[in-house]
């Protein structure tokens, strides 16, 4: 294993990928930064780019984008008191108090070492962990497939918004947006309505642009022509001193490294991910803190701990993609299709195929790591004025961005057209306050679902039992219904502790 | 009841409506043979079994959501948007769906630098020098990154 590791350093260490980690690394922070855009987003817009060029260049640009999108959230969240992306919301709480103080820059520039913590953490367990869990992987047959899928699509429902009813309607509506193409054993259309463009069935991009990228337009475009939230950052936002002490991060080490390991575990369970990690690690941060009144009201401890954790869950989160073919979040869904774009079909086999390719990538996490440090310390400066881009600007070209992007992957005007709609959908479901992510994770996988239940069936003779005969997916299929039971237990007495306080 | 519950209710009767039109129109919509063995695999090798399935699925699901319905209490995003927000998002998606259109007749380029200035100057931003120059650069910029590093071509209509 290091000898491969070895390898691929030298594979990784030439001009095109160290670009192309930078790049995206610096594209990433950028986006981040940008309060409404974040990582997902700019993977959805930029990753048909990357389809073009070779493996080793167009998917380290995308993990570079994962990285600094992450982090990038960050400062947006501890300069404006608006998270970038929803796994930095926990960051504005003590972030902002530091920045009212004239502590920006030590909150960014602690955020970003604990963000290198965190992401090393989370690539160490990739490294290690993927290639370990692949021998397991290989013996997985349809049934264990399908059991795993089910229990990541439970999880998946249940993180994903506050209401598990509409996660689950959500996710059943990806299931069914999936069905519609080509039956993936017998080879007949389905769903099509006699139109040969959905044969091939609905383009993963175009849905996750429409979802992601012209949803937020409109969202954004409800507060066009508003002074106020046109210009978000004011002039006199002050950074103050851009130094941390060693000493301070080492007086903190402790928070960091536990926030880490909470990270790199949560991140490797398929379904949870960057938007849970960071408060849970919040959380047992102010429990173990000494001073945990201080918690809210600018606490050091209570910016490293969720940035350490959001940032762990980037590699950990590759973990299920690269070994299952399970996607554990939106981003490492899109990260999956841009390896099937190359022909790397992610799965147990996907290592022992590709040994040297997915090496290379395993690398590129980490040169990735360190490029997110090096990067994020030089253009720290930079982001104040990327904070003052006019929204209207901004926004009306990331719509030209998804037109190109959507386009570009089958030069087809039909995608477009599944891109607007999928838009509207996101919109109305926004309003509604029903998560995006079940319906697309659930999209994703459906197939693999369809084809590793029928595939079970037909190994069994038709008995459904079988999938209880077999002691992996019979536990796992437990698993589910155990969790299952237990939201419904919790959300139906969240629903009966909570005052009503619907006002219109 | 307010409106977002009230459309949180038509999502969910609507879902409904398909879950029980797939179940029972599944095996009209879903065109094509299986190769069966009577009696054992048949059921999970036709096209139509997992349409089905799914039907039930989003049946129970969409069921569960209207039961549900009145006791949730949480505050929905669409009770808090004011009726100036719909309309000017009503606005921005007709302006899309016009510049989506224009792609295909007058070209990438062209639409794309009308779309971005635009929606800028409708968006409330009114810099003309940084409007047009930042609209002229990202399409033309976009086309010849597509063109030249990526040898993918964008429609160009009777313009470019």
């Amino acid at each position: 294993m290091f000898e491969d590791l070895l390898s691929a350093a030298f594979v990784v260490l030439n001009w095109k990928t160290l670009i192309s980690i930078s790049a995206g690394t610096i594209v990433g922070l950028m986006i981040g930064a940008i309060p409404g855009l974040s990582a997902t987003m700019g993977m959805a817009l930029l990753s048909p780019f990357t389809f073009f060029v070779e493996p080793l260049v167009g998917i380290p640009f995308l993990i570079g984008l994962f990285k600094g999108g992450t982090f990038g959230g960050s400062v947006s969240a501890i300069l404006i008191g608006t998270p970038g992306t929803a796994a930095n919301a926990a960051t504005l709480l003590d972030g902002y108090e530091m920045c009212k103080k004239g502590r920006a820059g030590e909150a960014i520039l602690g955020a970003l070492h604990a963000s290198l913590v965190g992401d090393f953490f989370g690539t160490i367990a990739l490294i290690f962990g993927a290639p370990t869990l692949a021998l397991i992987a290989i013996k997985f047959g349809p049934h264990e497939f399908f059991a795993l899928i089910l229990f990541s699509l439970t999880m998946i429902c249940y993180v994903s918004g506050r209401s598990l009813a509409k996660g689950v309607l959500a996710a059943t509506l990806g299931v069914l947006f999936a069905l519609i193409g080509t039956d993936p054993l017998g080879g007949t259309p389905r769903l099509t309505f006699g139109l040969s463009d959905l044969q091939g069935g609905l383009n993963v991009i175009a849905l996750v642009t429409g979802l992601f990228g012209i949803t937020e337009v409109l969202i954004q475009m409800e507060s066009f022509g508003s002074r106020a939230k046109d210009k978000v950052v004011s002039a006199e936002v002050n950074l103050g001193g851009i130094r941390v002490q060693l000493k301070a991060v080492y007086l903190h080490l402790r928070t960091i490294i536990r926030s880490s390991f909470i990270g790199t575990f949560i991140g490797a369970l398929p379904g949870i991910g960057s938007e849970t990690s960071p408060w849970v690690a919040y959380g047992l941060a102010k429990r173990a803190s000494k001073e945990p009144e201080k918690f809210g009201q600018g606490s050091f401890d209570g910016v490293v701990a969720p940035e350490a954790a959001n940032n762990a869950v980037c590699g950990a989160a590759m973990i299920p993609m690269l070994v299952f073919g399970i996607p554990g979040d939106i981003v490492t869904a899109i990260l999956m299709s841009a390896l099937i774009a190359q022909g790397l079909q992610p799965g147990p086999f996907l290592i022992a195929e590709h040994r040297d390719v997915i090496y290379g990538l395993f690398m590129s996490v980490l040169f990735a790591t360190f490029a997110l440090y090096i990067f994020g310390r030089l253009t720290l400066r930079w982001w104040i004025r990327i904070l003052v881009i006019p929204r209207p600007l901004l926004y009306s070209t990331i719509v030209a961005f998804c037109v190109v992007g959507t386009y570009s992957v089958h030069s087809s005007v039909f995608d477009l057209a599944v891109m607007f709609v999928f838009g509207v959908i996101g919109y109305a479901f926004r309003k509604l306050d029903i998560a995006l992510a079940p319906m697309l994770l659930s999209f994703v996988l459906a197939k693999i679902l369809e084809e590793s239940l029928r595939r079970g069936l037909i190994h069994s003779d038709g008995n459904l039992l079988a999938f209880f005969e077999r002691p992996i997916a019979a536990t796992i299929l437990c698993l589910t219904v155990i969790v299952l039971i237990a939201f419904a237990v919790l959300e139906w007495r969240k629903r009966f502790s909570q005052p009503k306080n619907e006002t219109r | 009841m307010s409106i977002g519950r009230l459309l949180e209710g038509a999502l969910a009767i609507s879902a409904l409506v398909v879950g029980a039109l797939l179940f029972f129109y599944s095996p009209e919509l879903v065109r094509g043979w299986a190769f069966t063995i009577p009696g054992t695999t048949d059921v999970a090798l036709e096209p139509a079994f997992f349409p089905r399935l799914s039907a039930v699925l989003i049946c129970a699901s969409s069921l569960i959501l209207l039961i549900t319905m009145p006791m949730r209490s949480d505050p929905l995003p669409a009770n808090e948007t004011s009726k100036e927000a719909y309309k000017k998002v009503g606005a921005g998606l007709a302006g899309i769906l016009i510049y989506l259109v224009c792609i295909l007749y007058i070209g990438f380029v062209v639409s794309t630098v009308f779309f971005i200035v635009g929606a800028s100057v409708v968006g409330g931003y009114n810099n003309w020098k940084a409007v047009i120059s930042t609209a002229v650069l990202v399409a033309v910029g976009l086309r010849l990154i597509f063109r030249y590093g990526l040898h993918v071509k964008l429609p160009e209509g009777f313009l470019f």
